[in-house]
C-alpha cells in the first residue's frame, strides 16, 4: 500500500460555483476514499417557510435553486394545492409543463456549459451559454423573469401566456435545434473530449438503482426512470414520449443523455403547444391550509420531493423540500473510488452542479431538528 | 497572396484534423471569428426590455389610500407603509421583485417598472409621499355623502356576497340567509375593490341610508341568468364567480340551478364571451 494523502477539495473550488467539501483520500493519483460534507450555506429555508403565509412562500422555495426555479415553485404549489386538494385547470398545467421544459433546457445547456468549462474547453462553454441566452430571453418575455420567474403560485398561474407567444417560442426553439445539435456533436464525437469523458465515473445498472440515483444519473446507468412519466404532475401522459436512457453509466453517457434531454424537451414544449386548451389559467382556492401533501416532481437534475401540512391558517406548520442532488450524493462517492485526481471536478459536476444549493439549504434544517 | 496561402493553410489545419476526429469543433470557431459578436456592446446599446421584465416596483403615490395591503403582501417585508405620517417606503436592497405587491393594490397605484433600480453602496430606503387621511369623525359630525365617508350598501342589494369576497381586508360579512350586510368600520381600509365588484352597484362610500336592517322587498319578477349556446366557450368562468353555485360547466354543458340563482348579474359582468344575460324566471 502507498502512502495515504488526503486533498481536500472545495468548498471554493474553480469547477464548483456552490460550495461543497470533498476530503479525497489519494494513493498516489488515485482516489480510495472520499468523505463528503455539506452544510456551507445552510439558510433555515424549511422554517422560514413555517412563519410566511404560503402564498408568499413560493417565492420562498422558489429560490432554493436559480437554475431549476420553476419546478420548486411548481412543486410547492403542487403540494400545497394537493394540502388543499385543489385541482388547477388544464390550461394552468399545460403553461407549466412547457415551462418547466424550457427551464429544463436551459439548465442542461448551462450544465453542458459548466461541464466543456470543467475540462477546459472554453470556447464550447462560451458557445453552450451564448445559446442558454436565448432561451433566457423566451422566460424574460414569457414570465418577467430571467432566472426567477415568479409566476406559479397555489392554484394555477399568475400570468397566463398567449398562444401567439408560446407560437413564437416553438419557433425560436426549432431555430436554435440546429445550432445546439453543432454545439453538442462536439461533446459527442470530439476526440479530445471523448478522452475526458469516456470510461471515466462509471456506474453500473446495479449500482446505480441501489445507491437511489435519480435523474439523468440513473438514466446515464440504464434504468429507464422518469418520474414525468410516472408522477402526477402537469400532461406529460398526454404528450406520450420515452424516457432517455443510455446505457454505458460512465460521463459520457449522462453528458448524452442530458443533450438528448435537450431536444426531446423541445419537442416536448412543441407538443404541448399544439395542444393547449383555452381557458382560465387559475382557480380559487381556499384562504387556510388543511391537511398534508407529498409530492415528487421530476427536475432537471431528478427526482424532487415536496411535503406541505396546513395548520389549518395560512401558515404551514411544516415543509419539506428534498432536491434531486442531495439524493445523487452516495452515487457521486462511489463514482470516485479508484478514479484519477485530475478527474474529480469532472465528476463532481457530472451528477450535476447545482446539487449543493438546495440539498444543504433545504436538509441542513431536517438535520438539526 | 500571403493572405491566400494563410487562408488555405487555417482551412487544411481545420479540414484535416476534423476529419480525423480531432477539433471538431473547428467549423463553428472560424465561422464565429467572422461573425457579429453576439454580446451587446453594453452600456453603450442599452438594453430593450420585453413588457413583463420585472425591474422594480414604483409608486404613483397621490393616488395611494395606505391600505397597507402592499405590505401585507410583500414575502420578505421590504414594503412599510406609514398611513399617518403619509410615507410609503421600500427598501431596495430587501425587494425580490416578485410583483405580489402590484398583484394585490386595490387602488393599482403601484406598477413594476422595466428597469432595475441603480446599484448603489449603501442600502437604501426609498421614501414616497401618500396623501394623509384626517382622523376619523374627528368633529363628531355626520361625514358628508363623497368619498371619505363609510362603506354602506343601498337596498338594491342581493347579499350575494361578492363584496366580502373581494374584500382585501375581511371588512365585510354577508349573511344571505339572514339578509344581513355588515361593514367593520376599523378594518375597513376603503379601498373600492368591493364597489368595483358589486355587480348590483349597491356599494358607495358615504352614501344615503344603509340597507342591512329591513330585508328589501322582493322584487316582482324574479330574474335569472340565461345562456347563449352559440357564443358559450364553457371556460367556466361564470360557475368560478357565481357567489350561489348555482351554475356548473362539464364538459360542453351548461347548466342554471333557477332555485339557487339571486339574480346578481355577476356572471354576466366576468363572461369573456359575452355569452350570458338576464331573463325572467
Amino acid at each position: 500500500m502507498g502512502k495515504r494523502t488526503i486533498v481536500p477539495f472545495g468548498p471554493q473550488h474553480p469547477v464548483l460555483p456552490e460550495p461543497l467539501h470533498l476530503d479525497l483520500v489519494l494513493e498516489d493519483e488515485t482516489v480510495v476514499d472520499v468523505i463528503p460534507s455539506i452544510g456551507y450555506i445552510h439558510r433555515g429555508l424549511e422554517k422560514l417557510c413555517e412563519t410566511k403565509d404560503y402564498n408568499k412562500m413560493v417565492y420562498v422555495v422558489e429560490r432554493i435553486c436559480g437554475i431549476c426555479s420553476f419546478g420548486h415553485g411548481w412543486g410547492a404549489s403542487a403540494a400545497i394545492e394537493g394540502a388543499m386538494g385543489v385541482q388547477v385547470p388544464e390550461r394552468a398545467e399545460y403553461l407549466r409543463t412547457i415551462l418547466h421544459e424550457l427551464g429544463r433546457v436551459h439548465s442542461h445547456l448551462l450544465w453542458l456549459g459548466l461541464m466543456a468549462d470543467a475540462f477546459g474547453f472554453e470556447s464550447l462553454f462560451n458557445h453552450c451559454w451564448r445559446i442558454r441566452e436565448t432561451v433566457l430571453d423566451l422566460f424574460e418575455k414569457n414570465t418577467g423573469g430571467r432566472v426567477v420567474f415568479s409566476i406559479c403560485k397555489p392554484g394555477g398561474m399568475r400570468k397566463d401566456i398567449s398562444n401567439e407567444n408560446l407560437q413564437e417560442m416553438v419557433t425560436v426553439l426549432n431555430g436554435l435545434k440546429a445550432e445546439i445539435k453543432e454545439i453538442t456533436d462536439v461533446f459527442i464525437n470530439d476526440a479530445s473530449v471523448k478522452n475526458r469523458m469516456t470510461g471515466v465515473g462509471v456506474l453500473t445498472k446495479e449500482e446505480a438503482m441501489e445507491l437511489c440515483a435519480v435523474g439523468p444519473t440513473v438514466r446515464g446507468s440504464g434504468v429507464a426512470q422518469d418520474l414525468r412519466l410516472t408522477g402526477d404532475h402537469g400532461v406529460y401522459h398526454e404528450l406520450g414520449f420515452e424516457p432517455v436512457v443510455e446505457e454505458a453509466g460512465d460521463c459520457m453517457a449522462r453528458t448524452v443523455v442530458r443533450i438528448r434531454e435537450v431536444f426531446q424537451s423541445i419537442e416536448l414544449i412543441e407538443k404541448a403547444v399544439a395542444q393547449i386548451p383555452d381557458g382560465p389559467v387559475d382557480c380559487k382556492v381556499p384562504k387556510t391550509v388543511d391537511g398534508e401533501f407529498a409530492t415528487r416532481l421530476e427536475q432537471p437534475r431528478g427526482e424532487a420531493f415536496y411535503y406541505a401540512k396546513g395548520a389549518g391558517s395560512k401558515f404551514l406548520k411544516r415543509m419539506r423540500v428534498r432536491t434531486p442532488t442531495n439524493i445523487n450524493i452516495p452515487a457521486l462517492v462511489k463514482m470516485l473510488g479508484g478514479s484519477d485526481l485530475a478527474d474529480v471536478p469532472i465528476l463532481a459536476l457530472t451528477i450535476d452542479r447545482c446539487w449543493y444549493s438546495p440539498s444543504t439549504r433545504a436538509s441542513a434544517v431536517q438535520k438539526g431538528r | 497572396m500571403i493572405l491566400i496561402v494563410i487562408v488555405v493553410a487555417a482551412l487544411l489545419c481545420v479540414i484535416i484534423p476534423t476529419r480525423l476526429g480531432f477539433f471538431k469543433f473547428g467549423k463553428t470557431i472560424l465561422g464565429s471569428t467572422f461573425k457579429k459578436t453576439a454580446c451587446r456592446m453594453y452600456p453603450v446599446i442599452p438594453r430593450e426590455y420585453e413588457e413583463r421584465t420585472r425591474g422594480s416596483v414604483s409608486i404613483d403615490g397621490p393616488n395611494c389610500i395606505g391600505c397597507g395591503i402592499c405590505a401585507n403582501a410583500c414575502p420578505t417585508d421590504a414594503i412599510e407603509v406609514d398611513k399617518a405620517g403619509g410615507k410609503w417606503k421600500i427598501q431596495r436592497m430587501q425587494c425580490i421583485q416578485c410583483s405580489a405587491c402590484v398583484d394585490n393594490c386595490p387602488k393599482k397605484c403601484l406598477t413594476m417598472e422595466n428597469m432595475y433600480t441603480l446599484p448603489n453602496v449603501v442600502k437604501v430606503v426609498d421614501e414616497f409621499e401618500i396623501p394623509v387621511k384626517a382622523a376619523k369623525k374627528a368633529d363628531g359630525g355626520a361625514a358628508p355623502a363623497d368619498a371619505d365617508g363609510d362603506l354602506t350598501c343601498a337596498d338594491t342589494c342581493v347579499f350575494c356576497g361578492l363584496c366580502a369576497k373581494a374584500c382585501p381586508a375581511d371588512a365585510i360579512a354577508v349573511d344571505r340567509k339572514e339578509k344581513s350586510w355588515k361593514v367593520d368600520t376599523d378594518a375597513c381600509v376603503k379601498c373600492g375593490a368591493c364597489i368595483d365588484k358589486c355587480p348590483k352597484k349597491s356599494l358607495s362610500f358615504g352614501g344615503a341610508a344603509p340597507a342591512a336592517e329591513a330585508a328589501p322587498a322582493a322584487p316582482a319578477k324574479k330574474s335569472v341568468a340565461a345562456l347563449d349556446e352559440e357564443k358559450c366557450v364553457y371556460c367556466a368562468a361564470c360557475a368560478n364567480e357565481c357567489a350561489a353555485e348555482a351554475i356548473t360547466v362539464d364538459g360542453t354543458e351548461w347548466k342554471l340551478d333557477e332555485e339557487k340563482c339571486i339574480g346578481c348579474e355577476a356572471c354576466v359582468g366576468v363572461c369573456p364571451a359575452d355569452a350570458i344575460s338576464m331573463k325572467e324566471a
